[in-house]
């Protein structure tokens, strides 16, 4: 499972979704969090963390978002090759079919449909570091 | 307006029709019974009243069907049966086509599509009933399933849908409750939009468990939660209605508070209520449906 130290970016245009998942990940031990309500303004912080030396563990996004979303932002993740690797949860009310292939043809390491439950979220962040990390 | 009370006759000889039906329909009735011809089909008819009659027509060896139909029209307690004909090789037999209550089903192996003609059905009979214009109640489900789900997992609150109705015109713009999610709901087949309306006590509720924190009041916050309760709602209910064949696009949720606030939807027409109870207070979900023309 990922580590306590574990850079976490949350992104999601909603506080209460955000809240909800570093709570979560509160109970989890996870802390090292970092939010951003929009995937255009998440990105330029995850290429410079990375570029810095010091990039995220751990990317947990949105999909439906106004000015960049999530599918976007994951197509930028796996593009850079400093960020291509970066473990992605995609968290979606857009549970339809055509949307999950979609993000599994652009590399999303896992996705996680809303609502759900503290042992799905931590099912599905195992789920993640066991893909990243076999 | 449930199909857990209702008796359905299969008639059909054809075993992948067998198999599909029963496997979509027997946990959602009180009882299906399969026969494989016509005369048995009519046995079956004099010892018991069905709720409808699922027919698969394209199985060669069935024994006249014609013959379930002519003999339920000479029976009163049999003649308004509703019909759900599956295969449209039928759809040219007069007999059945002058039955006022025939659906067709194009493919045998339609499960969804049988759940969805067979809830209409019986919807729109119970309604008219109560003298309630007809909403077709697989468009209703996957909101109601939504809204139950979403409270039930993420606020922590178990629901009790009551009876639907149509708003009054006296009040018809006015809120059930504080705080409103309204988002559209628009489709190549039709338009209209979706109000959520929450009582104090409950969103207040919903949102502690949520969140692990207590709001006093209906702040900011609490209207961002409701603002993603409503989005969440949406996408649930569009994942299942699009894949029952709407192509409902996406869009993003406003929210209006105040006591009496006014709900704006984006067509005219009914306002058709599903009401929730909760020991907290109730939350009323309110859509405005108008289908495209042409």
């Amino acid at each position: 499972m990922f580590v306590p130290t574990t850079k976490i970016m949350v992104v999601d245009d909603f506080k209460t979704m955000r809240k909800i998942v570093i709570n979560s990940l509160a109970g989890l031990g996870l802390t090292q969090v970092t939010e951003s309500e929009d995937g255009a303004d998440a990105l330029p912080v995850i290429e410079k963390a990375a570029q810095d030396g010091a990039p995220f563990g751990l990317i947990i996004s949105d999909w439906n978002m106004p000015k960049m979303q999530g599918i976007e932002l994951l197509k930028k993740v796996r593009e850079n090759a400093l960020t291509k690797g970066t473990p992605f949860l995609m968290v979606t009310a857009e549970a339809e079919q055509k949307n999950i292939l979609e993000a599994v043809k652009l590399g999303v390491s896992n996705y996680i449909v809303k609502p759900f439950s503290p042992q799905i979220f931590q099912e599905k962040l195992t789920s993640v570091y066991k893909k990243h990390n076999p | 307006m449930s199909l857990s009370d209702k008796s359905i006759l299969l008639v059909t000889d054809d075993a992948a029709a067998l198999a599909t039906v029963t496997s979509a329909i027997q946990p959602l009735v009180k009882a299906l019974v399969p026969v494989s011809s016509g005369s048995e089909g009519v046995q079956k008819l004099t010892n018991q009243v069905f709720d409808a009659i699922i027919l698969r027509t394209k199985a060669p060896s069935l024994n006249d069907p014609k013959q379930i139909f002519q003999w339920t029209q000479l029976h009163k307690e049999h003649k308004a049966t509703p019909w759900v004909v599956i295969g449209k090789d039928i759809e040219d037999e007069q007999i059945v086509i002058t039955h006022h209550q025939v659906k067709f089903l194009a493919k045998a192996d339609d499960a969804p599509g049988l759940v969805t003609i067979l809830n209409g059905l019986f919807f729109s009979a119970d309604e008219g009933k109560s003298g309630v214009p007809s909403v077709d109640v697989s468009f209703i489900n996957p909101l109601v399933g939504a809204v139950v789900e979403v409270l039930k997992s993420m606020g922590q609150v178990e629901v009790k849908r009551g009876a639907p109705y149509v708003k009054k015109a006296t009040d018809a713009s006015a809120s059930h409750g504080e705080i409103s999610g309204i988002i559209a709901m628009n489709s190549d087949r039709f338009l209209g939009s979706m109000a959520i309306c929450f009582q104090k006590g409950l969103i207040l509720k919903v949102y502690e468990n949520m969140l692990g924190t207590k709001a006093a009041d209906i702040d900011n916050d609490v209207k961002d939660a409701v603002s993603e309760m409503t989005n969440i709602i949406f996408g649930n209910a569009k994942r299942d209605l699009n894949a029952a064949g709407h192509t409902i696009a996406m869009a993003i949720p406003s929210v209006v508070t105040g006591k009496g606030h006014e709900i704006r939807h984006s067509v005219n027409g009914h306002r058709f209520c599903i009401p929730f109870e909760s020991p907290f207070g109730n939350v009323v979900v309110e859509c405005v449906i108008s289908m495209k023309k042409g």
